[in-house]
């Protein structure tokens, strides 16, 4: 994993991307204990000058990865390894890779959505996976509920809250 | 309280333990496990994507590790 985020910090470092959080089963498990996950979901905040009005383009970020050998396999790309999903952020994942956790993967920067962002993009998605992993990060990690309420509320997700 | 919860169980070197202990223990596993820095986290989910492999005769685990059996 220590290679594929390198990569993915050459596509920052490029201007490619502006920025970038692990979400996902790989962020979940970084404050609970493993279970069984596949793709590593990175939510990106795309360059401004590959964002149009209502459209994202994402081809230069593949066109460079697919420049250093890496190739698809179905919706994911694999990078040293590993099938990475890149997902454009809205509005609410802008604010979770804006205040991610900056971490040191084997001596290699990036960062992780904290548990309160997991948590609010989870409850929007709200299927039984979705619901499982949530379950994990109130049993396992500290969930703050003020800041998660918080972050609800301001996303109009507030009756959300009723799925916990 | 649940009376089953008093059930007293008998654990390896004769320790024993009610129902209900047995719960907070496993609970207190799964908490402990969840504190483990996130290097040797991601080589665990790496041996349980190798476990399921064998189990569904499907190669999708992450080709990132070689040595990940002692993690487990």
């Amino acid at each position: 994993m220590k290679k594929t985020l390198k990569i993915i910090n050459q596509l920052k470092k490029k201007g490619l991307i502006e920025d970038y959080t692990i979400g996902g089963g790989i962020a979940t498990i970084f404050y609970v204990e493993p279970f069984l996950t596949y793709d590593l979901d990175i939510f990106i905040i795309p360059s401004k000058k590959e964002r149009r009005k209502n459209l994202i383009l994402l081809s230069p970020i593949f066109d460079y990865l697919e420049d250093q050998g890496y190739f698809w396999s179905g919706e994911h790309i694999i990078i040293e390894g590993m099938p990475v999903q890149f997902i454009p952020a809205d509005k609410l994942e802008e604010e979770a890779i804006r205040k991610a956790k900056e971490i040191s993967y084997e001596k290699v920067k990036t960062k992780v959505m904290t548990p309160e962002y997991l948590t609010s993009i989870l409850l929007r998605a709200g299927r039984k996976k979705d619901m499982e992993k949530i379950e994990k990060l109130f049993q396992q990690a500290k969930v703050d509920m003020k800041k998660l309420k918080g972050i609800l509320r301001r996303h109009g997700l507030s009756d959300k809250i009723k799925l916990l | 309280m649940n009376k089953n919860d008093e059930i007293k169980i008998t654990m390896k070197s004769n320790r024993k333990i009610t129902r209900k202990e047995l719960f907070e223990e496993k609970e207190l596993f799964h908490k402990q496990r969840a504190k483990l820095p996130f290097e040797q986290k991601i080589r665990m989910l790496v041996r349980l994507q190798e476990i399921a492999d064998g189990i569904k005769k499907k190669r999708r685990a992450w080709k990132i590790f070689y040595k990940t059996s002692k993690e487990l």
